[in-house]
């Protein structure tokens, strides 16, 4: 029995003014409850226009020329953005991949993690803070109560995507969409954060979208993979299947130059 | 503490421009034509012991350094010297005490004024940007760039004091009131202050406008969309705020504009500002006023930057909170 | 780089294309002037000669008493040129006033031959008072408004505007043009140098230039003109060694930029001198914003010749300025109104067309400020 899944991609093509080529060319995939999913590409490959369609955060000049995206069953397309806004950030959530830039440098840290509780769930100021507090410790943020004070730029790296992470995690969202969230960041931290991310889906319930252009991260953490390439999906499945034995030419390719 | 290190660089960094402000102005009198004892002294130049007399009084007789070293010190004790050619006698530091007051009230007003059109215009403008509105203002704002200021101050004088006789279109009184008075003060302050804020109001809207389209492409903008936020938060608590940041530093920076743009406003409507006092200077030869006034202007501008990079560090975080 | 779409993207743009029209009809106008001036006058009256008509008799005193009294030597004193004009026959009268023999003959030919007459003909007619000053004005052609005769209306002796403003017109272009010649050859050379040669000479530029930049200008124009007089040369001078920090600036941007490029080492491979090398594949690269930059500048330069001549500090009377026949202007404001009109309006289309036609230059040359959807 197949259950419903609980993000939906039929048909999605995105196309921005001036360019030729679609950058989004008529993308299905499935996300299931409880899953990792990977989406793998080049630069380039519209890895990013996917994710940033399917929250509805494309630039206004982009144009969504065809396509549904379910999300546990309403078509995110045909929501009113007062709707949409009270999904984004509460049931769908976004992690970017330079936590520097994706931060606003002149409010604290935990001005920023306040804010999904204090506008999805109505907590007040005192209560989202100890719930940013707990939400620190759970992603092993070293000194949880300076961390709420500081700036983004005070903190290293590492530091910054755990937040992010946190910041996403904060309302207990469904999905998690995590746009190469770790290539921004030294191999060592890369390693930390990914099994922080594993076990946090474990703790909590979470779906990911894990977008990358690393094959290896990928085959290490997603159960099921699908293969971008100019904006089109080559081809997807189990991660195992489609790397051991890739049945497109470019998946091919691609495994070879990680390979080599 | 990162902010106070910044504010000491700072100031020790304004030393050497104070320096060549105060050489500039010691110059003055020693380019002026004729020898600055003769100057000094007008009518009484052919008197020896007059001459005499002055020329011991200021050290005038010695070495360049050293005189620059007395004059130093009377300015620093507050002798700025006595005025020449506009009230003879009179002492310069009194003449400009009394002039401070009309053009500091003009300069603020303007600005404050100025700043209450440009953000929410500049604003708008970005919200919808290319669109009738933001067209029609920058349209506006460019023509407001090449007006020439003292022209739209007589065509307001024309049309407001002249036509419809509803504003005073002269000074900063009216002489036959007894006493001082708030109304009568702000009739006289209005026109003088609309025609300074509009030339101050078209650079800042652009200002606005750009910084705000620029923040707006910024990543952490989609952070706060993605988070879910309402529109109006993620445009007033996060855009704006970043947006009006950099205004701080450009606000102190304009100043040296707002005081010359002052000084022919101040003409057209006969303001008795610092403005009108260098003018009249000029065409009396009032050295001792003139270098009085260069003094003033030239540090008002530098403490005005310093005083806006100051508050900028002090509201930037990134810059308050340096990384160790 | 002057490429075919920048022309054509230019002149798609109505505003810069009208800016530009503008200017050119502004440049002949000025040119025409000269002609005028060759052909005596002929079409456009002298704006400079102070116009005793026929009928009119112009005198200007600061006091009422001549008008009220009108006691007769009272009146020969206030007023020794008229007396010299009706007792001492035949006597020359040293310019502005050159007509003053003329003068007498008129006054006798319309019946004003002694005091008397004179007397009783002012006591009949209107007495303007504006602050302290007043005039008589009888018959005359002064302070009109426009009409056909005057198309822009004349001033209060009797100049038309109109001649007086497209005169003028020659003052701020040639003002602005000199003055951008002035501050381009500092700036280009400085900006050159610094950017070329970089290390040393690069820094002391620069800090010169911070410094420049963060003077009060009107102060130091003022004070300029305090210690050497106003006129025409030092504002123009004084304008243009002002302003060379930003051109400067610019260049020496280019020049770090292109400095690097492939075709400079192509060039020394070749062996081109360091001269050549920045005159002939260089400047021309950096050519575009400082075409931008300088058209910006003289329409600022304009308008700061305008302020001085305005405050009294620039061109002086009476060579028409439109600064300071808005400094005229203003003292009959409530008067004849043309007469701060006309000068300001053609002032504020001047330098709004310069701006115009910089606007289009700009998003021509650059393709990455050209506005978009």
């Amino acid at each position: 029995m197949k259950q419903v899944p609980l993000l939906s991609v039929k048909g999605l093509s995105v196309e921005f003014p001036g360019l030729p080529l679609q950058a989004v060319r008529r993308v299905s995939f499935d996300v299931h409850e409880n899953e990792c999913m990977g989406l793998v590409g080049e630069s380039g490959s519209g890895k990013t226009v996917t994710a940033l369609a399917i929250l509805g955060l494309l630039d206004p000049s982009a144009r969504i020329t065809s396509g549904e995206i379910f999300f546990a069953g309403e078509d995110l397309r045909t929501l009113p953005e007062t709707r949409r806004q009270k999904i984004r950030g509460h049931q769908l959530a976004m992690v970017f991949q330079e936590p520097l830039t994706a931060f606003n440098p002149v409010l604290s840290v935990g001005e920023q993690l306040s804010e999904p509780l204090l506008y999805h769930r109505g907590l007040s100021p005192w209560e989202a803070r100890q719930e940013v507090l707990s939400l620190l410790e759970a992603v092993h943020m070293p000194r949880p109560r300076q961390v709420f004070q500081a700036f983004p730029h005070q903190l290293s790296g590492g530091m910054r995507q755990k937040a992010m992470i946190a910041m996403a995690l904060s309302c207990k969202p469904k999905l998690l969409i995590a746009d190469e969230p770790t290539s921004a960041l030294d191999v060592t931290v890369q390693a930390e954060i990914l099994s922080l991310l594993a076990s946090l889906r474990r703790q909590f319930d979470l779906s990911v979208l894990f977008i990358s252009h690393d094959l290896g991260i990928v085959s290490r953490h997603c159960s099921r993979v699908a293969v971008l390439r100019q904006g089109e999906i080559v081809e997807q499945g189990k991660t195992q299947t489609v790397f051991s034995k890739p049945r497109h030419p470019y998946t091919r390719a691609l495994l070879e130059a990680v390979l080599r | 503490m990162a902010l106070t290190r910044y504010a000491v660089k700072r100031l020790l960094g304004i030393l050497p421009l104070l320096f060549l402000l105060s050489l500039l102005s010691f110059s003055i009198i020693h380019l002026a034509p004729g020898s600055p004892a003769s100057t000094l002294l007008g009518e009484k130049a052919f008197d020896p012991a007059a001459v005499q007399a002055l020329e011991e009084r200021l050290g005038l007789d010695q070495p360049l350094p050293l005189q620059y070293l007395s004059w130093l010190s009377r300015v620093l004790s507050g002798d700025l010297g006595q005025s020449i050619g506009l009230k003879p006698g009179y002492p310069v530091i009194q003449l400009l005490g009394e002039r401070v007051f009309p053009t500091l009230a003009l300069s603020v007003s303007s600005l404050l004024l100025a700043l209450l059109i440009a953000v929410p215009l500049g604003v708008t403008s970005a919200l919808k940007p290319h669109s009738f509105f933001d067209r029609f203002f920058s349209f506006l704002a460019f023509a407001e760039f090449s007006l020439p200021n003292f022209w739209l101050a007589m065509m307001l004088i024309l049309v407001f004091s002249v036509s419809l006789n509803w504003l005073p279109s002269s000074g900063m009184a009216d002489p036959r009131l007894a006493s001082f008075s708030w109304p009568d003060f702000f009739a006289h302050l209005l026109l003088p202050m609309v025609v300074l804020a509009l030339g101050e109001a078209a650079a800042l809207t652009r200002y606005v406008r750009g910084s705000m389209l620029e923040v707006l492409q910024q990543e952490f903008i989609r952070t706060a969309k993605a988070k879910g936020l309402p529109s109006h938060v993620v445009f007033y608590k996060h855009a704006l705020r970043n947006a009006l940041l950099p205004l701080l530093t450009l606000l102190g920076y304009s100043i040296p504009g707002l005081l010359s743009g002052a000084v022919l406003t101040e003409t057209v409507f006969g303001w008795p500002g610092m403005g009108r006092l260098a003018v009249n200077a000029v065409f009396s030869r009032d050295y001792p006023v003139l270098m009085a006034e260069v003094l003033l202007f030239g540090f008002l501008t530098l403490i005005g930057n310093l005083v806006a990079d100051i508050l900028y560090a002090c509201a930037d975080p990134r810059i308050r909170y340096e990384q160790p | 780089m002057s490429n075919p779409d920048a022309l054509h993207y230019f002149l798609g743009n109505r505003l810069a294309v009208c800016g530009l029209a503008l200017l050119c009809l502004l440049y002949l106008l000025a040119g025409f002037t000269f002609l005028n001036d060759a052909l005596g006058h002929a079409v456009v009256p002298d704006p400079d000669e102070l116009r005793i008509t026929e009928k009119s008799v112009l005198f200007r005193e600061t006091s009422r008493r001549a008008a009220c009294a009108l006691d007769g030597s009272a009146l020969l004193a206030e007023f020794p040129v008229l007396s010299d004009a009706l007792a001492v026959p035949g006597k020359a009268f040293p310019l502005p006033f050159a007509g003053f023999r003329l003068l007498r003959q008129r006054l006798a030919a319309i019946g004003l031959e002694n005091l008397e007459s004179v007397n009783s003909f002012v006591q009949r007619f209107e007495v303007v008072h504006e602050n302290k000053v007043f005039e008589l004005v009888l018959f005359s052609s002064e302070n009109q408004p426009p009409s056909p005769t005057h198309l822009f209306g004349s001033d209060e002796f009797g100049r038309d505007v109109f001649a007086r403003v497209l005169y003028a017109s020659r003052i701020s272009l040639s003002v602005g043009f000199l003055a951008v010649v002035i501050a381009l050859s500092l700036g280009v050379l400085l900006g050159c140098l610094a950017g070329y040669y970089g290390g040393f000479l690069d820094s002391v530029i620069m800090r010169l230039a911070d410094v420049w930049m963060s003077l009060p200008g009107m102060m130091l124009l003022l004070t300029f003109v305090a210690l050497t007089g106003a006129n025409l040369a030092s504002t123009i001078l004084l304008i243009g060694v002002l302003s060379w920090p930003s051109p400067a600036r610019l260049v020496r941007a280019e020049v770090l930029s292109l400095r690097q490029r492939e075709f400079v080492e192509a060039a020394k491979a070749i062996g081109c001198t360091q001269t050549q090398i920045i005159f002939r594949h260089i400047l021309p690269n950096a050519l575009a914003p400082i075409i931008v930059q300088a058209t910006l500048f003289l329409a600022g330069a304009i308008l700061l010749e305008s302020g001085l001549s305005f405050l009294g500090l620039g061109v002086q009377p009476p060579t028409a300025s439109w600064g300071n026949m808005l400094s005229n202007g203003l003292s009959y404001l409530r008067t004849s109104p043309w007469q701060a009109f006309f000068p300001g309006f053609m002032l504020f289309l001047t330098v709004l067309s310069f701006n115009f036609v910089a606007e289009g230059l700009r998003e021509a040359l650059d393709p990455k400020r050209r506005r978009g959807p």
